[in-house]
């Protein structure tokens, strides 16, 4: 592992035994996350983005488990060292003591909706300080001035007054600043955002992700970003890993993703958004069909019924590998596989 | 303003929305929210006129209104269509309203929530056929075929439940149970937003298809302004139950009059990351319309703020034709708008 390196997923499965099936929701995942940097995870839903980062923190639903794969997290061994540690956290127990020591301390996560991932029993500054506590030794009033400086630094007018505040007080903006508070206080080396925007109004979604971007200047994390919106990928990620029905199928630099699209799922996304500016000169190609239903995977690529670039007795029968390109970036396309002559 | 004998399907005069705060016990009135607040809007025949604004502006209680899902408080709702005398919709009674349930139909947000589950899609889209005694027995069955083909779902499905279908099925279900009556208005509010991308661009082609073929005009409710770009003709701008700016679409994305609409442009995230650019970050969040701030609602968050936006509420005006505005600063700021591409 480089050590620059803060995440490494390899191989990442995760299957959900169903009655009707075993849904395969996450299907040989690989990537990595650099430290600093920001990473969009994109696709429709259904496509595995969120249960990727779900199975990071092992906080996956039932009946949900990680089938293979290694998630590595690199950490220093102790606060102050400089020595580093990898951890699997695909192996450790979810439960455990470790894995509990990970979740909000080296990784923290941001959700949705914050009226439903906050507790409404409690105060925000209840929940902040809980989560300080956990991690760090303070007394209580040293967290609780914590809490206090956290939600001034998110944000959040007139703090020392708001930290007694419940979630049903505060506006929908307002709660998600005071939820990225909360995964900011023990100063996270990633922050895995969760469509952090999605409920928002546009001008909410700017100050939000804006907020984001600013932190992880400051703070100098790194962040996962997790979302359906090719337009909030585009102005804030510099790599991008598009997913479809479990599986990376284009992990490329943000400009060269935009630009000059390989996989023909990628490409057909970016045509099928309405784009700002273009108006009706721009011309909206839907992509045909649907994502087809996760108990019938098709065999072969799973995008191909539905893929213009479809290359009978290929696509159809044999799984693409992923292949890296001479620019770098990585396609699992039979176009690219060298495998159709 | 216009009149309503012009040729408009639908004129809007002044229309008002309040609804009372009730407190204590004795459910006494404690003041009002004011989801609509004298809004005048005109809509041709054939056209598609996009609203467009934050959640809580009001442009959902707009679309209500005009389907009279709700009693406005004041105003007016002219429709008029085929040459017959304009009907003021505000006013009539229930009863006679009747006739013109049938001509102005409505798509909903969310394909989940807005089907019965327990109807199969048969009893979904044939209710409207039933209720207006439109049609019986087999010849309901034919049309609700008709239908659901003509919306791109397989007349077989229709002895389903909803849960069997996908959610861009499930919209197409919501189009078919809208367009059934053969309306002459469809107010779609948030039509597509729920829908993942793929999906929602054929759901938009689905509708413009729709409109040519039936000859339909749309209210295109959104809060999404790349996909109204797309599909509007004219927009209207919503802040606090007020229309703000209104005017042609390219015109309005190019060059627009009213700070906020800038704002709100400067906000939408673009696929494109060469074009990061400097946004203008509005501060603050939308005031409640139960007490909204003096003067233009606007102001604490504008950053062309002057001293007589903070006393006098600027009224809706035409600054070039069809270009209306309601802004006191609208001829000396030059804003800007979206960048204008021609390729493709």
């Amino acid at each position: 592992m480089q050590a620059n390196t803060l995440l490494e997923v390899q191989d990442l499965r995760v299957h959900f035994p169903l009655r009707e099936g075993v849904v395969r929701a996450v299907e040989g995942v690989d990537f990595e996350v650099k430290q600093g940097s920001t990473v969009g995870l994109v696709g429709e839903s259904g496509c595995g983005k969120s249960v990727t980062a779900f199975s990071i923190l092992q906080i996956i639903g039932k009946p949900g488990k990680i089938v293979g794969g290694k998630i590595l997290l690199q950490r220093p061994t102790s606060e102050h060292s400089s020595q580093m540690d990898v951890i699997d956290l695909a192996a450790i127990d979810p439960r455990g003591q470790l894995m509990r020591s990970i979740r909000g301390k080296d990784i923290a996560m941001i959700f949705q909706e914050p009226m439903t991932s906050l507790s409404m029993m409690h105060t925000i500054g209840f929940q902040i300080i809980e989560a300080i506590e956990l991690h760090q030794k303070m007394t209580k009033k040293q967290a609780r001035d914590r809490a206090i400086e956290i939600l001034g630094r998110v944000g959040i007018p007139k703090p020392a007054q708001r930290v007694d505040a419940y979630p049903f007080e505060l506006s929908g903006g307002m709660r998600q600043r005071a939820m990225i508070a909360m995964a900011l206080v023990c100063n996270p080396r990633l922050l895995i955002a969760d469509e952090p925007t999605t409920a928002l109004d546009v001008t909410m979604q700017a100050q939000i992700m804006e907020l984001i971007l600013e932190l992880q200047r400051d703070l100098g994390m790194s962040v996962m970003l997790i979302t359906h919106d090719l337009g909030v990928i585009a102005e804030t990620c510099d790599e991008v890993l598009v997913m479809y029905l479990g599986e990376v199928v284009e992990n490329a630099g943000v400009k060269q993703l935009f630009q000059d699209p390989q996989h023909p799922y990628t490409r057909a996304l970016l045509r099928s958004i309405p784009r700002l500016g273009h108006g009706k000169n721009w011309e909206v190609e839907p992509i045909e069909g649907m994502v087809p239903d996760p108990y019938n995977r098709p065999n072969g690529c799973p995008f191909h019924p539905r893929c213009v670039s479809f290359i009978s007795g290929v696509c159809d029968q044999v799984h693409p590998p992923m292949t890296t390109l001479p620019d770098g970036r990585k396609v699992r396309c039979h176009l690219y596989s060298g495998s159709m002559v | 303003m216009t009149k309503p004998d012009d040729q408009n399907i639908l004129t809007i005069r002044s229309l008002k929305m309040y609804f009372p705060i009730n407190r204590g016990v004795m459910g006494r009135i404690r003041g009002y929210v004011r989801a609509v607040d004298d809004v005048s809007l005109t809509v041709k025949p054939g056209e598609t006129v996009g609203l467009v604004g934050e959640s809580g502006c009001g442009k959902t209680t707009l679309g209500r209104c005009i389907v009279r899902a709700y009693e406005p408080t004041a105003g007016d709702i002219f429709y008029r269509t085929g040459g017959k005398e304009a009907v003021n919709l505000a006013h009539l009674e229930k009863r006679e309203l009747r006739p013109y349930r049938r001509q102005l139909r409505m798509i909903f947000q969310d394909p989940y929530s807005s089907l019965n589950p327990r109807m199969t899609v048969l009893d979904i889209v044939g209710e409207p056929l039933r209720i207006n005694g439109v049609a019986d027995g087999k010849a309901l069955e034919e049309r609700v075929a008709a239908t659901l083909q003509r919306v791109g779902l397989r007349p077989e499905y229709m002895r389903r439940y909803p849960h069997a279908f996908s959610g861009g099925q499930r919209q197409r279900i919501g189009i078919a149970r809208a367009i059934v009556l053969d309306p002459r208005i469809v107010i779609a509010d948030e039509a597509v937003s729920a829908l993942d991308v793929s999906v929602r661009a054929q759901i938009l082609r689905l509708m413009q298809n729709l409109k040519q073929e039936l000859n339909l005009t749309y209210l295109f409710i959104s809060h999404d302004l790349s996909v109204v770009e797309y599909v509007a003709d004219r927009v209207a701008v919503m802040y606090v139950g007020k229309i703000v700016e209104m005017g042609n679409t390219d015109d309005l994305y190019h060059h627009p009059l009213n700070p906020y609409t800038e704002a709100l442009l400067s906000a939408v995230p673009k696929p494109d990351p060469l074009q990061r650019s400097e946004r203008i970050l509005l501060k603050g969040e939308i005031p409640d319309p139960a007490n909204p701030p003096s003067g233009c609602y606007f102001h604490p968050r504008c950053r062309f703020c002057v001293d007589v936006c903070k006393q006098e509420f600027p009224t809706l005006r035409e600054l070039t034709p069809g270009h209306w505005v309601a802004c006191h600063r609208a001829e000396e700021l030059s804003l800007s708008g979206v960048k204008v591409f021609t390729r493709r």
